[in-house]
């Protein structure tokens, strides 16, 4: 088992929202669906959206920074990559719902790929901003779950 | 089954040692009477120790905007806590920016009173009440919308802004939960709240809303919400919502017209099919009072069989692009679901609305 540092994982999830970002740009493309494409587009800025969460964080200071971004972690991380997307077809004719449920679980990859680092000798501070990671996406989750139950699009 | 046995015993080993920590603490630890601090001596107050700010200061009629009935899960309950708070919780740092925390803004229901402490409260909120009202009406609007007329009791006047909210107290397993809605009625309406429900499966406030009858009872608090109609009569008013998020803008819409009735304003409604809309004639009707009203209501769903429809077809921020022209000065109201709003603020800041003019209510 390699050595793999907070900084590391963090370009894991990045490459992660990438492919997210590409697979929801081809559901629009490709959707016959006006809802459909708006929904793609939205959820192909979730990117974005972490980002922002991220500045919100109460980090500070460039040690603070840097001693999180360092922190070695003895661990293999899984999920959260190409596997995540297989079983998941949104066909041009996909339905709102269906493209919901799909980002639902992408949300819940992201979680269980989160609460790994967890489950390791962390001190606080990465423990925090681990913590407020999966806070975000259990947010997303509520949110994309009334968008579903109330059926807008 | 032996490691079964083991976890199982070490898990209620661990609860139950919580629990003892919470009873003793409850019973045996005595903070004694502590001072609560409000606006540097403008209410000072003096309260038992060990209770959460949040739950004295509704107790000392002080209703600090909460949705989540204290549980840290909402994030609303955001106060100035300046001294005598105690270091800032792991369970509030999701909901406060690296700015509001240096500001000291704290979330009241996780700050325990366990010394003197001292508070900012933004004035307005000292002046919200707790009102008893009965419900006058209960109409559908749609299969799942309801507007709600509710007559004030005690206090028997409401005095609010357009835009602002109020957050209704619903019964629930774990007691009572309160529950934001925005106010439908106009402003110079002030002895009726009017609200327009959507039922939302599963949902507390919701399911109790479309529950009531003419003559029930209903507790709430308020008003809430910072939203500031612009009072230069020459900026265009844009209203745009989706579903129950007609509630705020038809406050805005009549208000508006009461006191300015030439001012330019805008409404886009999106709906999804033609069962879903509502108040249409109601806003063609004042369309034809006052000519510089613009009613838009846009289709999103392909018209099924014997719907007809000669209005806007698609989704709403379509609409928002077609009719809107670039350049004129503006203020935007948006309420609606996140993807709608995000799409609606692009088209607007692409007709050259400042973003500080636009003002949205995500549900």
């Amino acid at each position: 088992m390699g050595v793999i540092t907070i900084v590391e994982v963090l370009e894991h999830v990045e490459k992660f929202e990438c492919m997210l970002a590409e697979f929801y740009a081809k559901v629009s493309e490709q959707s016959t669906r006006e809802g459909v494409r708006l929904l793609a587009d939205y959820m192909s800025r979730h990117r974005w959206r972490t980002h922002e969460a991220l500045t919100k964080l109460p980090i500070e200071t460039a040690e603070q920074i840097y001693r999180i971004c360092h922190t070695p972690l003895r661990y293999e991380p899984q999920g959260a990559d190409r596997h995540s997307f297989e079983g998941v077809e949104l066909p041009p004719e996909a339905t709102a719902a269906e493209v919901l449920d799909a980002a639902i679980k992408f949300d819940e990859c992201l979680i269980q790929f989160y609460r790994q680092v967890l489950r390791q000798p962390v001190d606080k501070e990465v423990k925090e901003l681990f913590e407020s990671f999966i806070r975000f996406e259990q947010d997303d989750e509520i949110e994309l779950k009334k968008i579903r139950a109330m059926d807008y699009f | 089954m032996i490691y079964l046995w083991a976890v199982s015993s070490f898990a209620g080993l661990t609860v139950a040692l919580a629990a003892m920590l919470m009873i003793a603490e409850r019973f045996l630890v005595n903070y004694g009477i502590c001072k609560l601090d409000v606006n540097a001596g403008e209410k000072p107050l003096e309260v038992a120790g060990g209770q959460t700010l949040l739950s004295v200061l509704y107790a000392n009629e002080i209703f600090i905007p909460s949705a989540c009935g204290g549980k840290g899960s909402c994030g609303h309950c955001r106060i100035t806590v300046t001294s005598g708070g105690g270091p800032v919780l792991p369970t509030e740092t999701p909901y406060l920016t690296r700015k509001e925390i240096r500001a000291k803004l704290r979330l009241a229901c996780q700050v325990k009173i366990r010394e003197d402490i001292y508070v900012r409260i933004p004035a307005e909120l000292l002046n919200v009440k707790m009102f008893a009202s009965t419900v006058e009406s209960a109409r559908e609007l749609t299969h799942d919308i309801k507007e709600i007329r509710l007559r004030l009791e005690e206090p028997a006047e409401i005095s609010h802004r357009p835009g602002q909210y109020i957050q209704v107290q619903a019964p629930s397993a774990d007691g009572p939960v309160y529950r934001a809605y925005s106010i439908s009625s106009p402003v110079y309406e002030p002895n009726i709240v009017e609200l327009v429900v959507r039922l939302v499966p599963g949902g507390i406030g919701s399911t109790y809303l479309h529950n009531l009858n003419p003559g029930d009872a209903v507790s709430f608090t308020g008003p809430y919400g910072e939203f500031q109609l612009n009072e230069d009569p020459s900026v265009e008013i844009v209203c745009v919502g989706g579903g129950c998020g007609m509630a705020p803008m038809k406050n805005i819409i009549y208000t508006l017209y009461d006191r300015w009735p030439d001012r330019s304003c805008w409404l886009f409604f999106g709906c999804r099919t033609t069962y879903d809309v509502f108040y249409f004639k109601q806003f063609e009707e004042l369309a034809r009072k006052h000519p510089n009203f613009h009613v838009v209501y846009a289709l999103s769903d392909e018209l099924g069989e014997g719907e007809r429809w000669d209005g806007e077809r698609g989704f709403v921020h379509l609409s928002v692009d077609k009719h809107l022209e670039a350049g004129l000065r503006r203020q935007a109201f948006l309420c609606g679901p996140p993807p709608m709003i995000e799409a609606v603020t692009r088209v607007l800041e692409e007709k050259g609305v400042r973003s500080d003019d636009v003002f949205y209510d995500e549900f």
